[in-house]
């Protein structure tokens, strides 16, 4: 099992000041699985993800991608290496076309033009976003926008992707179709996911496993059904029934 | 066909650029057009920096300094012609551009500008107060006299018309540049870094290495456009380069025809230019002031009512005009000047 690990993190702390966004927080992650991550707000679930991007270093422990440690390492490197993000507030370029906003992605594994566009082509179309690709990022409507943010992780053609909730916002039928959109894609690239999400019904149905946050503590981790009948879970993220 | 129909505005330019001596007769109509072509120059040179890139510097005219001064001391004291001087110019001041760029970028927006304000005026405080920098006399407010050999091969043509096709000459190899860069991926990771820095950095933009990248074009540009002004009249004074005027100008030209577009800046400058001589020709000494609030007047309108700048406010009535009819085909003529579809 542990020759199956793509990421590792190891004891990660992180301190704004006085406060601890996430506190001494471990979890390995294994080849082509999704991981969700969920949590009240505030548990510190984007703090991990921005850690692991390298947006800003961890202020104590290690995160080790494929055997080599990467805490503190700039994002494009990170990138580099093959770790992809989306945003959980879209950042789109917004004065650029859609498929502008993925080449600049795909220019990460491609020099050329032609070819970084036959890539945000393909991308696209793998995210059934094709038919906007002339559209300018600032005309996008909500769920467009968010399939652009995994258009553009995929461009870089990632080996684990961060996906911060990437379905909130979402009516009922979308969310449906978003799921099946990120398991077909991983399924398709072989890839590694980790989801911050809140929609219980797609976090539950995605997930191959669940690490649980709660105010920078990891409280859980362990299958679906395991994480949705811990006690302390309940207690304090699901909702106490008293 | 694409690419051709491309190359249509850059075969106007030329065409109707080569002509404008046959219509100006008088040297002082060709001094005025010497400063339209220069502005477009500079104004594109700052367009790849504060355009593409977003990178808001105030004080760019501190490269127009450094390439006249150091074209200047190179044939003074070396020998050596301008020709070469401007190259030797263009990249000290890149170099320069990199030095200062690393400390400042960790600056954002309104301070990144003043910074590079500041560093312009240090730079015209130095060059007009000292006699000798680094040992080399550079005359204070005196200034620097270039000798006169009337040789071409030292850059000293032979007419307002020679100095005219070359600046012409110079304006058409940064707009070839321009739209080169704006289609590579070097352009496309400076508009991500004009969009979101931080988005453009988890996408493998190494927004610092980009950053400096801007810089040193726009800096070389702009310090070979120094070198050849200065030239033209044989002299340099701190004031004449260092000042707020040009600095400023070439981005409000590049602002009011359109930033981020390849021809804003040549249709701003177009349009300034002769306006602001032409005012100051009309109100004389006595109502030098009238001159400057009318200026003043005109910018704020543009800036009120076309905030895309000329050039974006016309694209903007092309799409409206094509949303009438075609909707979906909208957004792609919107960005018809970045390049075009890519379908293959």
């Amino acid at each position: 099992m542990s020759d199956n690990v793509i990421l590792e993190v190891q004891n990660v702390t992180k301190r704004f000041g006085g406060l601890v966004a996430v506190n001494d927080v471990s979890f390995k992650l294994h080849n082509v699985e999704i991981l969700g991550l969920i949590g009240s707000n505030g548990a510190g679930k984007t703090t991990l993800f921005n850690m692991i991007a390298g947006a800003y270093p961890p202020t104590e422990g290690k995160i080790i991608f494929k055997g080599r440690e990467i805490q503190g390492m700039r994002s494009d490197n990170v990138c580099h290496l093959g770790i992809g993000r989306t945003y959980q507030i879209c950042q789109p370029f917004g004065a650029m076309t859609v498929r502008h906003n993925v080449m600049v992605g795909a220019f990460s594994r491609y020099k050329k033009r032609s070819e970084a566009a036959e890539k945000a082509n393909e991308v696209l179309e793998k995210v059934g976003l094709y038919y906007r690709a002339d559209a300018l990022g600032s005309e996008l409507t909500l769920p467009e926008l968010k399939r652009m943010e995994v258009a553009r992780a995929l461009a870089t053609e990632p080996e684990v992707l961060l996906l911060d909730e990437v379905i909130a916002g979402l009516n009922p039928t979308e969310v449906d179709i978003f799921v099946d959109l990120i398991r077909e894609v991983k399924e398709r690239e072989k890839l590694t996911i980790i989801i911050i999400e809140h929609v219980m019904r797609a976090i539950m149905n995605l997930s191959d496993r669940i690490v649980v946050l709660n105010q920078g503590i990891k409280i859980s981790e362990g299958l679906p059904a395991e994480v949705a009948a811990d006690p302390l879970v309940i207690e304090s993220y699901l909702g106490g029934g008293q | 066909m694409k690419t051709l129909k491309k190359f249509i505005p850059m075969a106007i330019l030329i065409v109707v650029g080569l002509f404008v001596p046959t219509v100006l007769k008088s040297q002082f109509y060709m001094q005025s057009a010497i400063y339209v072509v220069i502005y477009m120059y500079w104004a594109s040179s700052w367009n790849i920096l504060g355009g593409y890139t977003g990178l808001f510097a105030l004080g760019n005219g501190v490269y127009i300094g450094v390439g006249a001064y150091v074209t200047a001391v190179l044939f003074v004291y070396c020998g050596i012609t301008p020709w070469i001087g401007m190259i030797i110019a263009g990249l000290v001041a890149g170099l320069l551009s990199v030095l200062i760029g690393y400390p400042v970028f960790k600056l954002k927006g309104m301070y990144y500008s003043l910074a590079s304000i500041a560093l312009m005026s240090v730079f015209e405080l130095i060059f007009n107060n000292e006699m000798e920098i680094f040992g080399v006399y550079t005359g204070g407010p005196n200034g620097l006299r270039f000798p006169v050999t009337g040789r071409a091969l030292d850059m000293q043509l032979s007419s307002k018309t020679s100095y005219y096709y070359l600046v012409l000459a110079l304006l058409v190899i940064v707009l070839l540049f321009s739209d080169y860069i704006q289609n590579s991926k070097t352009g496309f990771y400076f508009r991500s870094i004009r969009a979101n820095q931080d988005a453009a950095a988890s996408l493998g933009v190494n927004v610092l290495k980009y950053k400096l990248t801007a810089h040193f074009i726009s800096a070389f540009f702009t310090a070979v456009g120094g070198a050849v002004y200065v030239t033209t009249f044989l002299y340099v004074n701190a004031k004449q380069v260092f000042g707020m005027d040009l600095s400023f100008s070439m981005v409000l030209f590049c602002i009011l025809g359109g930033a981020n577009t390849l021809w804003g800046p040549v249709i701003g400058a177009l349009l300034m230019v002769p306006i602001q001589q032409a005012l100051r020709v009309a109100a004389g000494v006595e109502l030098a002031a009238l001159s400057s609030l009318i200026y003043g007047l005109a910018l704020c309108l543009v800036m009120l009512f076309m905030p895309d700048g000329l050039l974006g406010a016309i694209k903007k009535l092309i799409a409206k005009r094509k949303t009438a009819t075609v909707a979906p085909l909208a957004a792609a003529v919107t960005d018809a000047g970045q390049g075009g579809a890519e379908d293959e």
